[in-house]
């Protein structure tokens, strides 16, 4: 539905590895492979729901897609442009992002119009008069009254300084929200407000979202489409439609199932999955799912399944989805664009 | 009727704070029969934890004391119990799971020796027979390789394995009740799953009676079979799990339920939630009348002025609103006959 729209955000076999360095002369030891290999596209005003388990480079991602990282290898187009070329005031105003905490993520001895007014002071938004309008104006937008704009972080609850932290965020008129688990902390009634008040924001101003959540009762309620992250990679893509009705991946299958059902006389359905999320720091050879699946096939612990087109907007990296190479593996693309 | 093993009675706890008193519990009752599987359920600040730590004698005093009620356990007052009756009883009948398997494990001890802790102390095992007892514990509760894991430290464990060691140690004694506050609330959905479906599986083997403090409807539809929603320090709707799923009764309930975002039908785009409007009210700034009634949208004059009681409405089912009004059957005055 959305496949006319175009693309602002590009990501190609994207890398991020940190060594992990140690001993008497700091020598490297490893290397966690936080995101490593991951293909995702965003277009223009969709919500692109991230999920996955701790742990598996979510937040790596956020990162680097906001600039806050650089990539160690891959390709990164926002707006067809390589990321690392933007200038800085203007990829951030572009890019803008929503943490999870509110209460460490705003400053607490900052009246919250100065919090909201620092990104148009930075980037130099119109005069003093006309930003301390604007600062008033998002407040009120995101349900705040104008007058709370004296007040200090301290006087409002988590739910109020979500609102303020989505204020600061839509301040300079973004394209693109990264949103890192901004409901996680909030209440079950508060977070319905918040989802409510962030899918008006979304109509009202054109956003597109990368919305990142370990809960799928939110993705599915907000998302378009949903990427599922398993140790550095998007193992299933698929609009929300597919996935919640169909998924593909073993992995996916067991997300869905461990979601808790608010209906006690719904059966429990038995968990599949067993054990933690390995290691990035050394992540199984093959599939890096196939110590933990339950359809684990040989060649699942030799070959890595690349994320491939079963149908129309539903791609899965899973051999029991895709024909087994036949002469050579896949070779991923090791481009290096820094 | 099934005997009961925890029976709270007018339970109220205060809080001394430089802005006043604050009453973080008021007037609780609340059984949890044999064999039951009880869950509370409420957002922060409502006082979930603290009944749970009020129960347990684990108040810190100061500034918080349970002034008013009684916990009988099994018959005897908790409340009344000296510091060592409590120590024999804390551990071995009762055990309590935390939520944050990170701060409430030793992290200079290895998780072995934590766990043959209760067992040395009120089992009066030595250390080798404990140690041997851990090893099986850990294994009970799905770790891989005990013999290995006995002597791991905290740290090298994952937060899912903690709490797992957690759960072992609960269990360790065999405990009559299991107190468990959000014990999978920092933890991924998949091993979320895991631990509620252990935590299942062990108390329909040891036939434990068990509280479950939630905030999370989906996980308490899964463990319990009675349920309370709390809010702002008092009960106000008590009801069987699948009554309370049925047909919520007080408005806040049913907002809560209205805040659930709804599995994805066939159809594309998205309807917007009935949130609750408002916030919790902070402990200082509780309003009079009904507590709820500032975001009530059924609330009427009397809610204002009057706050209602806890109403009777049979099946063991009651709910403090106005709404519901029925003769008086109050819970708070039967007890006191």
């Amino acid at each position: 539905m959305n496949d006319s729209k175009p693309t602002i955000l590009h990501i190609e076999q994207l890398q991020k590895h940190y060594p992990v360095r140690g001993g008497l002369f700091g020598t490297r030891q490893g290397l966690v492979r936080a995101v490593n290999g991951l293909d995702l596209n965003l277009r223009q005003g969709e919500t692109m729901g991230l999920v996955g388990e701790s742990g598996c480079g979510k937040s790596t991602l956020a990162r680097l897609v906001l600039g806050l990282e650089a990539p160690t290898a891959g390709t990164l187009l926002l707006k067809s442009k390589p990321l690392h070329q933007w200038d800085q005031p203007e990829l951030r105003r572009t890019v803008q992002m929503i943490f999870q905490d509110p209460y460490s993520s705003l400053n607490p001895r900052w009246k919250i119009g100065s919090i909201i007014r620092e990104p148009l002071d930075i980037l130099g938004q119109g005069p003093a008069s006309e930003r301390k309008d604007k600062a008033a104006r998002i407040l009120e937008r995101v349900g705040l009254r104008p007058d709370d704009l004296a007040r200090y972080p301290h006087e409002f609850s988590g739910g109020q300084r979500q609102r303020v932290a989505i204020a600061r965020a839509l301040a300079p008129e973004p394209e693109l929200v990264v949103c890192d688990e901004p409901v996680s902390a909030l209440d079950v009634s508060i977070r319905a407000q918040v989802l409510n008040l962030l899918h008006e924001l979304q109509q009202d101003f054109g956003l597109t979202y990368l919305f990142i959540s370990h809960d799928l009762s939110v993705i599915g309620h907000l998302c378009d489409r949903v990427a599922v992250m398993y140790l550095g990679r998007i193992v299933e893509l698929a609009s929300k439609q597919n996935f919640f009705i169909a998924p593909l991946h073993p992995y996916a299958r067991a997300l869905l199932t461990a979601v808790p059902v608010a209906d006690p006389t719904a059966t429990i359905r038995p968990m599949p999955l067993r054990g933690d999320l390995p290691s990035p720091l050394n992540p199984p050879q093959g599939c890096s799912f196939h110590p933990r699946c339950p359809h684990c096939m040989e060649i699942c612990t030799r070959e890595t399944p690349l994320l491939q087109k079963k149908t129309t907007g539903h791609s899965v990296a899973c051999w029991l989805h895709q024909s087994p190479p036949t002469s050579h593996s896949p070779t991923p693309n090791r481009r290096n664009d820094k | 009727m099934v005997d009961t093993i925890l029976d709270i009675r007018g339970l109220t706890t205060r809080f001394a704070t430089p802005r006043g008193v604050a009453k973080a519990l008021d007037t609780v009752n609340l059984t949890v029969g044999q064999g039951d599987a009880l869950a509370v359920v409420g957002e922060s600040g409502c006082g979930k934890t603290v009944l749970a730590l009020s129960i347990l004698g684990l108040i810190p005093d100061p500034p918080g004391r349970v002034t008013e009620g009684q916990a009988l356990f099994q018959g005897r007052d908790l409340l009344r119990m000296s510091e060592q009756e409590l120590q024999a009883i804390r551990g071995n009948k009762i055990s309590m799971i935390f939520q944050e398997p990170m701060t409430s494990l030793n992290p200079v001890f290895r998780v072995g020796r934590q766990i043959a802790e209760p067992l040395m102390l009120h089992r009066g095992m030595n250390e080798t027979e404990a140690l041997e007892q851990a090893e099986e514990l850990l294994d009970q509760v799905g770790i891989p390789h005990p013999h290995m894991r006995v002597r791991s430290f905290p740290h090298e464990l994952s937060g899912g394995m903690r709490q797992r060691v957690m759960i072992a140690m609960a269990l360790a004694c065999e405990p009559d009740l299991l107190l468990a506050d959000e014990p999978t609330t920092a933890l991924d959905v998949t091993i979320q799953a895991q631990i509620m479906n252990l935590l299942a599986e062990l108390r329909e083997r040891t036939g434990a009676s068990g509280m479950l403090i939630s905030h999370d409807l989906g996980v308490v539809a899964g463990f319990s079979n009675r349920v309370a929603v709390m809010y702002a320090g008092r009960i106000v709707e008590l009801a069987s799990t699948v009554g309370l799923y049925a047909e919520p009764l007080h408005p806040y309930t049913q907002g809560l339920f209205h805040s659930l975002p709804r599995p994805p039908g066939k159809k594309s785009g998205i309807t917007a939630l009935t949130p609750i409007p408002g916030a919790v009210p902070g402990i200082f700034d509780r309003p009079a009348g009904c507590t709820f009634h500032p975001r009530c949208r059924r609330a009427f004059a009397r809610c204002r002025g009057q706050e209602p009681p806890l109403f009777d409405l049979g099946n063991g089912r009651s709910v403090r609103c106005w709404l519901h009004e029925t003769t008086p059957p109050a819970v708070e005055s039967q007890d006191k006959a």
